[in-house]
């Protein structure tokens, strides 16, 4: 990615400059999902989409054939050799002051809330009711909560316990404390792992 | 580090905040011949210049329409990037789309994002 204002560049896996002025500038992550557009609009009646230019219209992806295609990986090869997954396995991956936990797409759950560490931080990875997932730390006001999933609602346990939130935002939605979003992206595995090859796997068992 | 291509956002200073939901992105026509791309040395990486930036033009003005309106050219099976406003407002950027724009600079609510595929 490259900036107009001071032509910096930055790279979309790490959300961080690395060349130019703006040189070790972190952006923040705004919450956001992966999904087909018939989920997303099963879950959100409402939405907005983006208008399309007339020569845009067409259905399908140039790229259907890379995707499906497990031996093309990147423009220049594989650069990193890390055989825990095949390296086109679609992943979830987690990032939190430089640690990474990644979860295979296929082995989460259809919804629900999964606990878990990064580093040494309480997060949940959030399965939503689009197939979507989110990541927050689980810790919103210094205590770590647990949390299960109703509807598009984040809920904790107890009579005077803290919630609800947006499952997608982390919107608290009667006061409190928001949950402080994660970067959750959805990326080829060979390619996450080029960048944080220390990435631990999450596993189901 | 790899960075396949170079395009146009725009980032407001004091607020930088990205969508990054992406998949390691490689050209439909990889196997087409062309020079090949100038390379460069970072912090011991190798930096590929693929394509100049606004080589694929970013959107900058984003215009957003009711499902309803987009029912002639959104189909079910289409990935999107859903995004909730703090208002509620849920907006959704096609992927398909973004193959040919990769950036959207837009707003949501106070805060810019630079939503990219």
């Amino acid at each position: 990615m490259i900036d107009r204002e001071t032509e910096s560049l930055w790279s979309q896996i790490t959300g961080e400059a690395f060349q130019g002025d703006l040189t070790g500038t972190q952006l923040k992550v705004y919450p956001s999902e992966m999904v087909t557009w018939s989920e997303w609009l099963s879950a959100h009646p409402d939405t907005r989409v983006l208008f399309k230019e007339e020569d845009a219209r067409k259905e399908g992806s140039p790229y259907v054939g890379y995707f499906e295609d497990a031996e093309k990986q990147g423009m220049f090869g594989r650069q990193v050799e890390d055989d825990r997954l095949q390296p086109k396995t679609v992943v979830i991956a987690v990032e939190l002051e430089g640690n990474a936990l990644v979860f295979p797409r296929d082995e989460l759950p259809a919804t629900g809330v999964i606990h878990a560490e990064v580093g040494d931080a309480p997060v949940i990875l959030v399965r939503n009711v689009t197939g979507g997932a989110a990541a927050f730390r689980a810790d919103p006001a210094g205590k770590t909560l647990r949390f299960r999933l109703e509807g598009d609602e984040l809920v904790t346990e107890g009579d005077s316990a803290p919630g609800p939130w947006n499952s997608l935002t982390g919107q608290p939605l009667a006061g409190g404390t928001a949950l402080v979003p994660l970067r959750a992206q959805t990326v080829f595995w060979f390619g996450w792992v080029s960048f944080f090859p220390e990435s631990k796997l999450w596993s189901s068992e | 580090m790899i960075v396949s291509r170079a395009t146009a956002s725009q980032i407001v200073s004091g607020s930088l905040i990205a969508i990054l939901s992406l998949i390691l992105w490689v050209p439909g026509h990889a196997d087409a011949q062309r020079p090949e791309p100038k390379t460069e040395l970072v912090d011991g990486d190798l930096l590929y210049h693929v394509l100049p930036p606004d080589a694929i033009p970013a959107i900058h003005d984003p215009v957003f329409v009711s499902a309803e309106e987009a029912a002639d050219w959104m189909f079910d099976e289409e990935i999107v990037i859903g995004v909730v406003g703090p208002d509620g407002e849920a907006r959704a950027y096609s992927t398909w789309h973004l193959d040919h724009h990769e950036f959207v600079n837009d707003r949501v609510g106070d805060v810019p994002i630079a939503a990219t595929w």
